[in-house]
């Protein structure tokens, strides 16, 4: 297989063909006629999926640094160049996306009803969007992708969406909006001050990187711009009332969407740029108080908040904030294994809150509500709906075996050492998230079936189950058998874990036993 | 051809090409109206004839900038750099496209009169003369002379109360303000004893700033302030603009703007480049108090055209963030925003313009409600320019923004830049509504979407300046270069310290 | 999933080739998972396909059965000095954090193995009867051998985060039966509650591994213990075992996580006799026997695990006196039997806690399986004469011998086994551990209380024991003319394991026979490798001679005396049926109502945090200061400011001018100042 690649030259061109299929797609599903749009959109999905698929083999696990590069000059005169790469910070983010958009078309398939050239040529670009934010390796190109995303979301959001949908789409591209203008500024200031000490003006990743340590005196403003724009997206606590009336109102690709990449490029940014480029200051005692007081703020309020939601998207909604603020905590902890942990939570929870937004949106199908209080017994009625939905639910809840453990056991596991007070808070949800999610599961699958209207609910279709079962599989196997992942994206954490060192001011428990040094 | 002897009556004919020509296409003109002012079809052709002189007026100016033509010594009178022939492009591509929006919209709105189209020649050579202007007689010359014609254009739907009153207005306070300017150079004259911007800066290096020099530059940017409409100076803009013909508004937004602009920053630049330390404070506090009060006011306006002058207004004050800087890095900025600016904001009043019809002239924001659905085309439109004015990455208004914030931040600047993203994150509160309810609201008035029309002149036009928007905006390294370029040419012939990084 | 590469380390200490079985132990785990799969398929697919449930749901149970007798011999004939690692394939490597998916087999696991399958094979034989007539036969099988697969990775991981995934893994299957029949909301509530129970515990025990990798820096059993005596304080230790005692008090149904587990009884009676009596309930016993050495680290520990024993034993059991529902009195009475479990571990006697283990699945097993019969009999005589009455309230019952003789006689047996009557086997597992207690009393005179507390509580146990016999079968009946005629006998197939069950009740004694009795304490010899370690950190000597005669007695005096007084007092005054019988009152409600522990915890837990998600931090933090007060308030001012600003564009000359002018004047200023 992998000579095969090889031979093909698959290396060279992966990431160009990632970021341009979808837009060819894109035109072809405008150009289709309106009945063929999705059935277009599904071949170039999978198309794109198959194509993706060989990155795993040529994926080279033990190289620390960027992989699959290609580098273009773009504005030569202002030092922007087409530059994309990848590595094991990025690489399952892209595969995830890739993975996700057949299921994404497949899940819209009948309920998008309207408008559907539009919805699925919308639904491609944001891909292209998720896929640049990620490969990009220029600060510039980076910018533009990030942005680019908000318009498909904001439209998908606002035309395709229920209820309240316009002020949901308008909160959402806002709030995100405010974040990433600070970080355009902070992005040519960074430029222009290395520029003007080094000679060279370039928006190149790695050569920011190197000098880095010009930015130092700037560095608190300059982090402060980046973090605002990640933590937006995260949302980490107190930014994250978006999220809930954009997950809430999103048709339900939309909010799969959200949850599974677009919430990740906030935590991805903080691994990729925030820190690496101002370490000194972004792990500093005062800053990394901060936040590893507002990402436990985050899991803890989250979980409690969602339990009490009335509607069934907005209680998965909620539990994002506070899954996502476990890769926070484990982000900051900077051990191998909180970062490693880190980056399988944002896997894990893309798999099993993808899922749940998908069953959710199933329900919604049927029953054109999303009160929980309008549902009850439906176990009864559709078995399958309600097993997949409680194993995805016991998969987020982080039962170990499925997932959400092994991300999460990873990053308390190695953030106890640094926080030891914080972690110990932290694990508390494990009780909060079995009560919110089995109580919804109670409310809506248990319970007398009292409402007659639920006795008509139809359970999983065939093509429903194609969407679930991948999911429901891959949670069991990323459970069982993470091995594969941990390791491809191993160098690139210790990479992380061995930057961010010095600047750590070493925590309680580093002198807690003979082992602490080890790690 | 170059090291023209500017000093010489041939080499002054020739500096002056592209101004001369378009003079004389204008007798031409106004001799054919003069016979033929009757019908409709006369407006049309006044249209076509005027389009033709801008064309010329095109061909001239590029003849010198390909040629590379060059002062021998101190430019007198015109400037002959790439800075003037820039913004000369910027504003035949203004007039050029305004042109061919009111051909149909003069029609319909029953403004039918030849005059219309020969005023905007006028303008446009005023603006020519403008912006080309190396020394302060011509400037002025340049200045009144676009005036006089933006004037009688802001009234010219004399039918309309709205109208001749934001004349009258126009013309009260424009009057007032050129006498700051007139006075401004006056003093700057009795300061320096020179009209000539380059010796004026020559003057100037040798020693500081005496007081007189001072309120001379005071009462210049006054008066540039008053032009460009830079708050507190911007009172007459919103009432000018909502009660011109819509592509006059855009004409006035988008024109006057840059041959002001382009004027004030020769005028920085070469004749008070040492003073900087004086400037750039009152620069900074006009930009700050532009773009707060603009974005602002722009999010309480319920008529699309009044919100779109608001806008332009808001625009005004990014510019002058990059016009703070001082640098050539800061013209170039200048020269290419404005390019951008212009086309995005000319299109919006074009297409708004074609939305008009008879009966509903000011448009509300709800009027457009499920555009989309009945006239796609126009709808995707409208919301392309609007993101571009948002300044959103795909489009030229990113690039155009991007560059401005890096002419600010290379000279240590940073809170301008915050306060201009602040400003553009309000002034998307205001753009987005439009799109949405273009998009995601169920038509209302689907009769009246239906009657929008799109004579194919104003396609066309429209169509190029969104091709522009897109294209530019993936792809501005020609632009960029050219506008970076034309900047280094500033001020040609003057010391070479004078200009450049800092 | 990856084919098992089936490493096994320490091979070589055992003599021979043999270790064929022990290789095979994953099939112990491997069977009943196949079994889940076929039962789950049919759920959804056939679930009335009754022969083919019943044939695999007992069948893979009796296949890992058989593995591991097998597995048993051959320990039993090379026993191993340390535990054998079966290696399936790596699972957490991170770091220097290396964790495998791995099996450990040694003695201790090869009881709980046995236990396990044994016990759990006769009651899934049993549940084919019990559960005939259920729509939801299939899922119930799905969901019994899911939870054996997790029960059996939890007795065989070999390290703390693997044994977790049985732990959660059970958690989640007797949540799952609990709530079996899921449209009763009172079902449903009980599965909940049990979980959340649960997860409380869960969150002592993963702090308890947080602690572990810092100090320790591994997780997998066989370093811990080889590394904890030389690098963990007693503080560390302390921490450590205080925080997975957490998790075995949730998991075991210990003060004061014990609230879940009689509400459990919801859930369908087999699933009571073997998960929340036999199996699954023991495991935090279980846990602390396998982590003996860092209890044996922390004195304090064991101090505090042996009060909480000895305390719940003695509390459940007084609320276990007033309860009507046959269940419900089990219930107790395995929270107080746990509580003797906990005691005997506290004190070190980690052989006296796992005999009793052992013994108390045999003979709760057969009380629960027993009850299953009755009300399975009563249920059916209701259900024929369509009478609404609780086949489970005991003032319902009464001399049922009459209908049910085997069931009664059987059900004696267990009777006189947990009372702690000779030569039942729960009298020398109950007697083993009072004696430890007793015995460590030398050292710290706090443990004679508690050898008071184990020894009444076992008074007490004995009491409501005969009490529950008295009122189920003997005396005059309070079935009606119409049931009587319907009420009988199980059939076979579920009397057939009462029958093993009492035989294993009568003879489970010889396991660990006492010296005095002229056993040689086999058990305890067959665990000496696994406990070794920690009873050289905290040896304990039994008593002997005068005082273990005089402690003997005592016990049996205790046993018999409860016994006669229970049924007498029972017997003594006519008991009415639950329908018409008035309310207790005094302390007899106030036992009857559990203390009121559910309505303290709720009103002191579940209530406020619920108040302060919904009314405080939802409506007043998201919704009114996020949402309303920065982001709203940021737009309206925004906009109030434009408002202010459009006001300025009156449209008079005058006002532009006198703008201008301001502003000129501001200008000149500012560049001539």
């Amino acid at each position: 297989m992998s000579a095969f690649l090889a031979a093909i030259g698959y290396e060279r061109w992966i990431l160009q063909a990632l970021l341009a299929v979808p837009l060819i797609g894109m035109a072809l599903v405008i150009m289709s006629p309106k009945e063929w749009a999705r059935v277009t959109a599904l071949v170039v999905a999978l198309f794109e999926f198959v194509v993706s698929l060989g990155i795993l083999w040529v994926f080279d696990p033990d190289k620390p640094g960027l992989q699959f590069v290609t580098r273009v000059a773009w504005l030569p005169q202002f030092g922007v160049s087409y530059y994309v790469g990848l590595d094991g910070l990025s690489i399952f983010m892209v595969l995830l996306s890739t993975s996700l958009m057949p299921l994404l078309v497949w899940g819209s398939w009948h309920q998008i009803d309207f408008k559907q050239r539009g919805f699925y040529a919308l639904l491609l670009a944001l891909k292209t969007g998720m896929l640049g934010v990620f490969v990009a390796m220029d600060l510039f190109l980076f910018y533009c992708f990030w942005e680019l995303l908000l318009i498909p979301m904001f439209f998908i959001i606002g035309i395709w969406g229920s209820g309240n949908r316009r002020y949901a789409s308008e909160k959402f591209f806002i709030y995100t909006f405010s974040g990433s203008l600070l970080m355009l500024v902070a992005i040519v200031a960074m430029v222009w001050i290395v520029g003007q000490q080094t000679g060279t003006y370039s928006f190149a990743y790695d050569y920011l990187l190197a000098h880095a340590d010009l930015l130092r005196p700037q560095a608190p403003w300059l982090f402060t711009a980046f973090a605002l724009a990640f933590a937006v997206k995260v949302p980490v606590f107190p930014f994250h009332t978006w999220l809930p009336d954009a997950h809430g109102e999103a048709p339900t690709a939309g909010s799969v969407d959200l949850a599974v990449i677009l919430l990740k490029m906030g935590t991805y940014g903080f691994l990729r740029f925030a820190i690496p480029f101002f370490p000194a200051f972004a792990l500093s005692p005062a800053v990394t108080a901060v936040v590893v007081t507002l990402a436990v703020t985050g899991i803890i309020y989250g979980a409690l908040v969602s339990m009490v939601q009335p509607d069934l998207k907005r209680v998965v909604a909620y539990s994002s904030v506070s899954h996502l603020g476990f890769v926070i905590l484990g982000i900051w902890a900077a051990t191998v294994q909180s970062v490693q942990g880190a980056i399988m939570v944002m896997i894990a929870h893309g798999l099993s809150t993808g899922a749940l937004f998908f069953l959710v949106g199933m329900l919604y199908e049927r029953r054109h509500t999303r009160l929980i209080a309008d549902f009850g017994g439906v176990a009864r009625v559709a078995p399958l709906l309600a097993t997949a939905f409680s194993i995805t639910a016991f998969a987020s809840i982080g039962l170990p075996g499925l997932n959400g453990f092994v991300g999460e056991f990873l990053v308390l596991l190695g953030s106890f050492g640094r926080f030891p007070i914080a972690t110990l808070i932290a694990t508390t949800v494990v009780i909060f998230a079995a009560a919110y999610l089995l109580w919804a599961i109670q409310r809506v699958f248990y319970n007398p079936l009292a409402n007659p209207e639920n006795e008509t609910i139809r359970d999983l279709g065939a093509r429903e189950l194609a969407v679930v079962i991948p999911l429901v599989a891959a949670m069991v196997w990323m459970g069982l058998y993470p091995q594969p992942i941990l390791r491809r994206t191993e160098a690139a954490a210790r990479h992380y874990v061995e930057l961010a060192r010095p600047h750590i001011a070493p925590g309680p428990g580093a002198a807690a036993g003979p082992v602490a040094e080890a790690r | 051809m170059n090291a023209l002897d500017l000093l010489s009556p041939i080499g002054v004919t020739i500096a002056l090409l592209p101004e001369v020509v378009l003079t004389a296409w204008i007798m031409v003109v106004l001799l054919v109206i003069a016979w033929r002012h009757e019908r409709v079809e006369d407006s049309y052709l006044a249209g076509w004839l005027s389009l033709v002189g801008v064309g010329l007026a095109g061909v001239a100016v590029a003849v010198l900038w390909l040629g590379g033509a060059a002062p021998a010594g101190v430019p007198y009178m015109v400037a002959l750099d790439g800075f003037r022939y820039g913004a000369d492009a910027v504003i035949l591509l203004v007039a050029a496209s305004t042109i061919l929006l009111s051909l149909r919209y003069v029609d319909r709105q029953r403004l039918l009169a030849p005059e219309y189209h020969l005023l905007v020649l006028l303008a446009t050579d005023g603006m020519l003369f403008l912006a080309g202007a190396e020394d302060m007689i011509v400037l002025f010359l340049g200045l009144e002379l676009m005036s006089v014609a933006v004037y009688v254009l802001a009234g010219f739907d004399r039918f309309r109360r709205s109208s001749a009153e934001a004349a009258l207005k126009y013309f009260l306070i424009g009057a007032f303000a050129s006498a700051f300017l007139l006075y401004g150079i006056a003093l700057v004259y009795g300061a320096t004893g020179e009209t000539n911007l380059v010796r004026i800066g020559e003057r100037l290096a040798s020693a500081p700033l005496s007081v007189l020099a001072g309120l001379g530059l005071g009462l210049l940017l006054i008066g540039f302030g008053f032009k460009v409409a830079a708050v507190p100076f911007h009172m007459w803009a919103p009432d000018v603009y909502d009660g011109a013909p819509t592509p006059i508004a855009g004409f006035m937004a988008t024109g006057v703007k840059t041959a002001a602009f382009a004027a004030l920053v020769r005028v920085l630049l070469e004749a008070f480049p040492t003073a900087t330390a004086v400037w750039q404070p009152v620069v900074a506090a006009l930009a700050l108090t532009t773009i707060i009060l603009g974005n602002t006011v722009a999010l309480a306006q319920q008529s699309v055209k009044r919100m779109l002058a608001y806008s332009s207004i808001a625009h005004a004050g990014y510019v002058l963030v990059a016009v703070w800087a001082g640098t050539t890095l800061g013209a170039g900025a200048v020269c290419f925003y404005l390019f951008a600016y212009s086309v995005t904001t000319l299109a919006s009043f074009g297409i708004l313009a074609s939305i008009e019809h008879v009966g509903s002239r000011t448009v509300l924001v709800d009027d457009l409600e499920g555009l989309y659905s009945v006239r796609p085309g126009a709808a995707l439109a409208l919301s392309i320019c609007l993101l571009s004015l948002l300044g959103f990455p795909g489009t030229l208004g990113f690039i155009g923004k991007w560059y401005l914030i890096a002419a600010a931040v290379s000279e240590g600047q940073y809170i301008l830049p915050v306060v201009m993203v602040i400003g553009t994150l309000v002034s998307a509160g205001y753009y987005l509504p439009v799109i949405m309810s273009m998009t995601m609201k169920p038509t209302r008035s689907l009769e009246a979407h239906r009657q929008v029309r799109f004579s194919w002149a104003a396609r066309a036009a429209v169509a190029v300046a969104v091709a522009m928007i897109l294209v530019f905006g993936v792809w501005p390294t020609g632009p960029l270069t050219t506008a970076l370029k034309s900047a280094e040419t500033l001020g040609r012939g003057t010391p070479a310290v004078l200009t450049g990084h800092r | 999933m990856t084919l098992p590469l089936l490493a096994v380390q320490g091979a070589d200490e055992v003599s021979g080739s043999g270790l064929g079985a022990v290789r095979l132990a994953w099939l112990t785990i491997a069977l009943p998972l196949l079994g889940v799969l076929v039962n789950g398929a049919l759920a959804f697919v056939r679930p009335r396909a009754r022969a083919l449930v019943s044939l695999v749901g007992p069948g893979v149970l009796l296949g890992a059965f058989a593995v591991s007798v097998a597995i048993f011999f051959e320990l039993r004939a090379h026993p191993p000095e340390a535990p054998l690692i079966v290696t399936l394939w790596p699972w957490l490597h991170v770091g220097d954090l290396r964790i495998d998916l791995a099996l450990q087999v040694d003695q201790l696991a090869t009881v709980m193995l046995l236990v396990v399958t044994g016990v759990g094979s006769l009651i899934h034989i049993y549940s084919v009867g019990y559960m005939g007539e259920d729509p939801g036969y299939a899922r119930y099988f799905a969901y019994l051998n899911l939870f054996v697969v997790f029960m059996l990775i939890l007795v065989l991981g070999a390290s703390l985060p693997v044994l977790f995934i049985g732990w959660e893994g059970v958690g989640l299957c007797s949540y799952l039966l609990i709530g079996f029949w899921f449209t009763d909301k009172t079902n449903a509530d009980a599965g909940k509650k049990a979980f959340l129970a649960n997860r409380v515990g869960d969150f002592g025990f993963l702090i308890a591994m947080f602690l572990l990798w810092q100090t320790v820096g591994a997780l997998d059993f066989a370093t811990i213990l080889a590394r904890a005596p030389t690098v963990l304080s007693t503080a560390a230790a302390t921490w450590i075992t205080l925080f997975l005692l957490l998790g075995c008090t949730g998991k075991s149904a210990q003060i004061p996580l014990y609230v879940w587990l009689p509400d459990a009884m919801a859930g369908p009676t087999p699933v009571s006799a073997l998960i929340h009596a036999a199996t699954m309930v023991t495991a935090g016993v279980y846990l602390v026997a396998r982590t003996g050495v860092l209890f044996a680290l922390a004195p304090g520990t064991g101090l505090v695990t042996a009060g909480i024993g000895a305390l719940t034993a003695l509390f459940a059991a007084t609320i276990g006196l007033r309860q009507y529902d046959i269940k419900k009195v089990l219930a107790y009475s395995t929270i107080s039997q746990l509580g003797y479990m906990f005691l005997g571990v506290g004190v070190g006697g980690y052989t006296a806690g796992i005999f009793h283990l052992v013994t108390h699945s045999f003979f709760k097993a057969l009380l629960f399986l027993g009850a299953g019969s009755v009300i399975h009999a009563l249920h059916h005589a209701y259900h024929a004469t369509h009478a609404h009455d609780d086949a489970q309230d005991m003032r319902n019952m009464g001399g049922l011998r009459r209908w049910l003789p085997v069931t009664c006689t059987l059900m004696w047996i267990a009777t006189l086994a947990i009372a702690g009557v000779p030569p039942f086997a729960g009298f020398f597992s109950k007697d083993e551990i009072l004696a430890a207690a007793f015995a460590r009393g030398a050292e710290q005179p706090i443990y004679y209380l508690f050898y008071g507390m184990g020894a009444l509580a076992a008074f007490l146990t004995a009491v409501y024991m005969a009490r529950l016999m008295a009122m189920t079968f003997h005396g005059t009946t309070r079935l009606g003319e119409a049931q009587q005629a319907h009420v009988h006998e199980a059939p076979a197939s579920m009397t057939g394991p009462l029958v093993l069950l009492a035989f294993l009740s009568l003879t489970g004694g010889a396991l660990n026979l006492p010296a005095f009795a002229g056993g040689h304490e086999g058990l305890e010899h067959w665990l000496e490798p696994v406990t070794r370690a920690a009873t050289a950190l905290r040896p304990l000597t039994l008593p002997t001679g005068a005082t273990e005669d005089t402690l003997l007695a005592a016990a049996v005096a205790i046993a018999v005396l409860g016994l006669w007084i229970g049924f007498r007092t029972t017997l003594g005054r006519p008991v009415l049926p639950a329908s018409i019988a008035p309310p207790d009152t005094g302390l007899a409600r106030l036992l009857n109502r559990k203390y009121y522990v559910d309505e303290i915890y709720d009103a002191l837990l579940v209530r406020p945090v619920v108040w302060l998600s919904d009314k405080v931090l939802w409506r007043v933090v998201d919704q009114g200061l996020v949402d309303g007060l920065l982001v709203g308030g940021g737009v309206v001012g925004t906009r109030w400011l434009g408002r202010l600003g459009s006001r300025l564009q009156s449209g008079q000359v005058g006002l532009y001018v006198l703008l201008f002018l301001v502003g000129a004047i501001w200008v000149l200023n500012a560049i001539l100042g």
